[in-house]
């Protein structure tokens, strides 16, 4: 898709457009043919106004009473013209690029995993208005990896693999099961549920425990905690959902170093140990332009203080690698080097082995292609049932109700109550998800 | 057409080779500058840089020049790493000649064995505490350090021209701005029989191989190296950027200040306007060409040394003015940045697009 | 005081401050584009020693400062082509950039060291502004006109949508890139205009502010107006008050002498870098906190 913008250029064969068959070579050209797109990383500069972003992309030609009204009017969206972009949600940003890019009257219009940030409501919302859209005659090219989407809101089904086309099929003749099986190539591993394991019982029944936990205002961008309070029993995984950008960064943060907090208190019982999995969506999981080596360094500091000890350093290194199937790199090897699946497997790794009472991690599987994601499931479970607990942070939905024994939802710096995994509905998670009351629905009360 | 590619790994090769090509690039746009100016390119050149390495106290001159430039670039190599733009090596370097120097000015009835270590703590503690300043207003106030480090470069020259015209004026120098005349006692030791090259240089080689061990083993250089490549990274794993900031901030000051006062209480001799200030500046080179590596830096700095003495060379036999260093120096750097390009990027010819 | 003291404390203030609002300017829209061009000092010097042998050569004010302009460019373009092309890291793109500057201007200006020029004269005003305030706030040779003609356009500039392009290559290149600009190209273009205000500063400093010739005679004004830059936010009001504090330090001394006060020359010399370190201190700080007045967030960045 980046090819189709002009970002990138083919290597080989060619685009045809409108029947033609047509070079692109660069995103001025494809927007001089009609073709808009609305990425997944917003392309808008958060320290400008909703209207210099437009003027970016438009110039200074249009109108804000006459021509963006009554598209607003028609994406029924309230956006102000002055906000800066800074301030407005995730949501709201989203629809501004979908309204600059209706502005220019594409004819092609590529969204590029867009409901991945919003809430159940205004995923809905979003796809009936692109559904809209298609009736004024736009073409949409909706790419996404929630397969329920593609099959209700779409005509026509491509799927991709690894850059192959691998089918290409009805919308109407696609089931869930079956995509499922061309996207992962094989049947999908995943059948048993993680069984319940027995909790075991120490003298404090919980292992770590937040009160009332509040942080400080950091930057403008970041959602401070507001009264967070959880506990984690041994053998529990807790899963924390909710979407981007809720204040789980800063429960990352508060957990592994305790200067930001503004009050409340963390408890750690019992000497445990615990480890914070930096968040690689973040990009603050690795250092890629260092070794393995020097990356499981920087987690093993305090060892090799006040002078490293390369022997031990590797030989601890080559065993994660051996341990947890990390493939496609050495000791010595850049982490940049790792694909996303090996990397991810790198850190869960290099945080397992550090063996910890308490491990809190962060979309331990975000952007990792299934098999690396089913492993990596596999190994956190296994972790728990050896008695230890996991905070498992998550925006994946689907990874929360697999493994958690209990969980809660973060909304603006709030967590909800803590349920468990039997009293959870995917329903009651999703308007959780964008309520900070947390208001209980009616059937679980 | 030619395309350029991101290395999946630096190429080490070109590691290597970079700095040679840059040199000779550097050497060829000299050429190419003199011969456009009707010079006898080919001799000035030779003059230049082959004429200093021609006899033993040319060679002498060469460690001497070096030690200083070497000194201060094993100090900002540390800075560098962490990505703390340090470019006060100068001012820091003026500070420990100065207050060094003051020190010594009032030791002289000491046994030398007490007082040079003195005088050299004295120098140390000045320029750390010179380039503390800096880190302070970085970690406190988010103060732009190339431009705080700049300012105190300025400042350290007029408080050095204030004290020669006042404090520590000689009061038998016939007005001019130079201090009294440093007793033996605290002049360094020359480590040769004929000739004078102090004890600083042996000192310079004992820190490069020191700075070059410490770089491998000791965790406070790894975690300055990953507060350079990846400050959120330190941040989460439990790391305080502005103590590392002070601290490298602090070494860095130090090695100037120390650099400043061996070159003071060694071959000058005492306190003057008229030392060869901008070996702070050069040294910037110095840990650039060197790659921020201690062996590279040492190769950089006696390189940077024999420019030194080739313009004073040229300048006797041509009449062309010393200026010409600091264009070498400054297209040098130029190259060498633009060949690191290789490092890190490969261009490969595109194959013809299908059609 | 009596008022003619304040007429050349007036003219005295504004002059010292003309070449740091040139410099300002240019680097504003340099900084805004996402470029930090550490080169300054080198660009000024060179503009400078540029107008000055023009002078010599000519004996025209405006071939001399075409010339300063030009210099100034050629050396920006030496900074940005390697920048840009080569991903080389600015700081230190910057700081060759200074060094070679500096060697350039010293090697070319060598045989005319110590030797002057006539100053560039002021514009008379008509006979009946005869006020001495008045005379002392608008009588000024034609560089300095310009200035404030430049500051106006770029204040315009600043306002007007196009620049929101400009702004953008500062904060988020890539954003602008995915829109359909050419990135390098503008700050390709914000850049030379950098030099050539630079340039511009340093015919300021040649023809007019010492028209005598020596190898130091931008005396750290480059860094001072980076500085300048950091405390104004990258904005022409603020930039305006600060060169004309920075220009009133200049003055300080004839100021001290007027209350009887009399200080080492250089301890004087050195309050310039002192208020500069201050200025960078206060401000520094809460720049941060308004996105308008933050920082653009790839500045020296490179645009991979």
């Amino acid at each position: 898709m980046r090819n189709i913008f002009g970002l990138e250029q083919p290597d080989s064969g060619h685009l045809r457009w409108l029947g033609e068959t047509t070079v692109i070579p660069s995103p001025r050209a494809a927007r001089d043919k009609g073709i808009a797109m609305v990425f997944q990383e917003f392309s808008l500069v958060e320290e400008m106004t909703v209207i210099e972003n437009l003027y970016l992309y438009l110039g200074p030609t249009f109108d804000w009473e006459h021509d963006v009204l009554p598209v607003q009017k028609m994406l029924d969206t309230k956006i102000k013209p002055y906000s800066l972009v800074n301030e407005l949600s995730a949501g709201e940003k989203q629809q501004v690029e979908i309204l600059r890019s209706i502005l220019i009257s594409p004819s092609l219009l590529i969204l590029d995993e867009p409901t991945s940030i919003l809430t159940m409501e205004e995923a809905r919302h979003l796809m009936q208005t692109l559904r809209a859209l298609t009736q004024n005659g736009i073409t949409i090219l909706l790419i996404t990896h929630k397969l329920e989407e593609a099959i209700r809101y779409s005509d026509q089904i491509t799927v991709l693999r690894r850059g192959k086309v691998v089918s290409n099929m009805m919308a109407s003749d696609a089931t869930k099961e079956k995509l499922a099986e061309l996207i992962i190539g094989s049947k999908l591993l995943r059948s048993v549920k993680r069984k319940k394991n027995k909790l075991r019982e120490t003298k404090n029944d919980y292992l770590l425990s937040c009160k009332r936990v509040s942080t400080k205002q950091g930057s403008m961008t970041n959602t401070h905690l507001k009264e967070v309070t959880f506990s984690l029993r041994p053998g529990e995984i807790l899963g924390v959902g909710g979407m981007a950008g809720q204040g789980q960064g800063e429960l990352n943060s508060v957990l592994s170093s305790k200067d930001i907090i503004k009050f409340g208190e963390i408890e750690l019982f019992g000497n445990a140990q615990i480890f914070v999995m930096p968040e690689e969506r973040d990009r603050l999981g690795c250092t890629p332009n260092f070794t393995l080596s020097q990356n499981l360094l920087i987690t093993k500091q305090e060892e090799h203080s006040p002078w490293i000890n390369f022997k031990s350093l590797d030989q601890d290194c080559r065993n994660i690698l051996r341990d947890f199937d990390v493939r496609g790199g050495k000791t010595d090897s850049q982490a940049k080097a790792l694909s996303g699946g090996n990397l991810q497997k790198f850190l869960v790794g290099r945080a397992l082995s550090a063996n910890p009472d308490v491990l809190v991690c962060n979309n331990p599987t975000w952007g990792v292609d299934l098999n690396a994601r089913e492993s990596i499931h596999q190994m956190l479970s296994e972790y728990a049932n050896n008695g230890a607990s996991i905070l498992l942070i998550s925006q994946d939905v689907d990874e929360i109700l697999y493994l958690a024994d209990k969980v809660t939802v973060m909304c603006q710096g709030y967590l909800s109550p803590t349920l468990d995994r039997s009293e959870i509905t995917e329903v009651l998670l999703g308007s959780w998800m964008s309520d900070p009351q947390f208001k209980a629905l009616n059937s679980c009360s | 057409m030619f395309i350029r590619r991101r290395r999946i790994a630096p190429s080490l090769a070109w590691q290597f080779l970079s700095p040679p090509l840059a040199i000779t690039l550097a050497l060829a746009t000299g050429y190419l500058f003199l011969t456009l100016q009707d010079l006898p390119a080919q001799a000035i050149l030779l003059d230049f840089l082959i004429s200093p390495l021609s006899d033993f106290y040319s060679l002498v001159e060469i460690i001497g020049k070096a030690t200083p430039l070497l000194i201060c670039a094993l100090g900002l190599s540390i800075c560098y790493r962490a990505k703390i733009w340090n470019i006060g090596a100068e001012g820091q370097f003026i500070a420990g000649a100065l207050i060094g120097g003051a020190v010594a000015l009032h030791l002289d009835d000491w046994p030398s064995w007490l007082s040079l270590p003195t005088i050299c703590m004295a120098g140390i503690a000045a320029g750390s505490s010179w380039a503390g300043i800096s880190a302070w207003l970085k970690v406190s106030f988010k103060a732009n350090e190339v431009l705080t480090t700049i300012m105190l470069n300025y400042i350290s020259l007029h408080l050095l021209a204030w004290s020669l015209s006042g404090p520590l004026k000689d009061p038998e120098g016939f007005n001019f701005p130079e201090s009294a005349l440093f007793a033996d006692s605290v002049i360094l030791p020359s480590i040769l029989a004929e000739g004078y090259l102090s004890i600083g240089a042996l000192i310079a080689l004992l820190l490069t191989v020191l700075l070059f061990i410490l770089n491998r083993y000791s965790i406070l250089l790894f975690r300055f190296q990953l507060l350079g490549e990846d400050e959120s990274s330190a941040r989460f794993s439990g790391l305080s950027p502005k103590r590392l900031t002070l601290q490298a901030m602090a070494i860095s000051g130090g090695l100037a200040g120390l650099a400043g006062i061996m070159e003071i209480a060694g071959p000058v001799g005492q306190l003057t306007m008229n030392v060869n200030f901008g070996f702070g500046y050069a040294a910037i080179i110095v840990a650039f060409l060197g790659r921020l590596k201690p062996m590279g830096m040492l190769f950089a700095s006696l390189l940077m040394s024999i420019t030194y003495l080739g313009a004073e060379n040229v300048q006797i036999g041509f009449g062309i003015p010393r200026a010409t260093t600091s264009i070498f120096q400054g297209a040098l750097l130029l190259y060498l940045l633009a060949t690191d390009f290789f490092i890190n990027f490969e261009i490969r010819i595109a194959r013809a697009q299908p059609e | 005081m009596d008022i003619y003291l304040i007429e050349a404390m007036i003219t005295a203030v504004i002059r010292s401050a003309t070449p740091l609002l040139l410099l300002g300017l240019g680097i504003i829209i340099s900084e805004r584009a996402g470029i930090l061009n550490l080169g300054q000092e080198g660009m000024l010097t060179c503009g400078a020693v540029a107008s000055f042998l023009t002078m010599l050569a000519t004996g025209s004010f405006p071939i001399s400062i075409l010339a300063a302009v030009a210099a100034g460019m050629i050396l920006s373009s030496v900074f940005i082509t390697p920048v840009l092309i080569l991903h080389t890291n600015q700081v230190a793109t910057g700081l060759a950039l200074t060094i070679l500057g500096l060697g350039i201007a010293a090697l070319a200006g060598n045989p005319y060291a110590g030797e002057t020029i006539t100053a560039y004269q002021v514009i008379s005003l008509p006979e009946f502004m005869s006020s001495p305030i008045l005379r002392a706030i608008l009588e000024h040779d034609p560089i300095v006109y310009l200035s404030w003609i430049i500051a106006i356009g770029v204040t315009f500039f600043l306002r007007s949508s196009s620049s929101s392009i400009l702004i953008a290559c500062g904060h988020a290149p890539r954003v602008a890139t995915i829109l359909g600009h050419n990135v390098i190209k503008i700050q390709a273009l914000a850049t030379l205009f950098g030099g050539a205000m630079a340039g511009l500063a340093g015919a300021y400093l040649a023809l007019s502010f010492t028209p005598i010739w020596s190898e130091s005679i931008g005396a750290g004004r480059g860094w001072i107006a980076l500085a300048l830059v950091v405390f104004a936010s990258r904005q022409v009001g603020r930039l305006l008050l600060g060169a004309i504090i920075f220009g009133s330090t200049d003055i300080l001394q004839l100021l001290l002498q007027a209350i009887g006060l009399s200080m080492s020359s250089h301890i004087l010399a050195a309050s310039p870098y002192l208020v500069t370190i201050a200025a960078l201190v206060l401000l520094s700080r809460q720049n941060n906190l308004n996105p308008k007045l933050r920082e653009p967030r790839s500045l020296g960045q490179p645009n991979i």
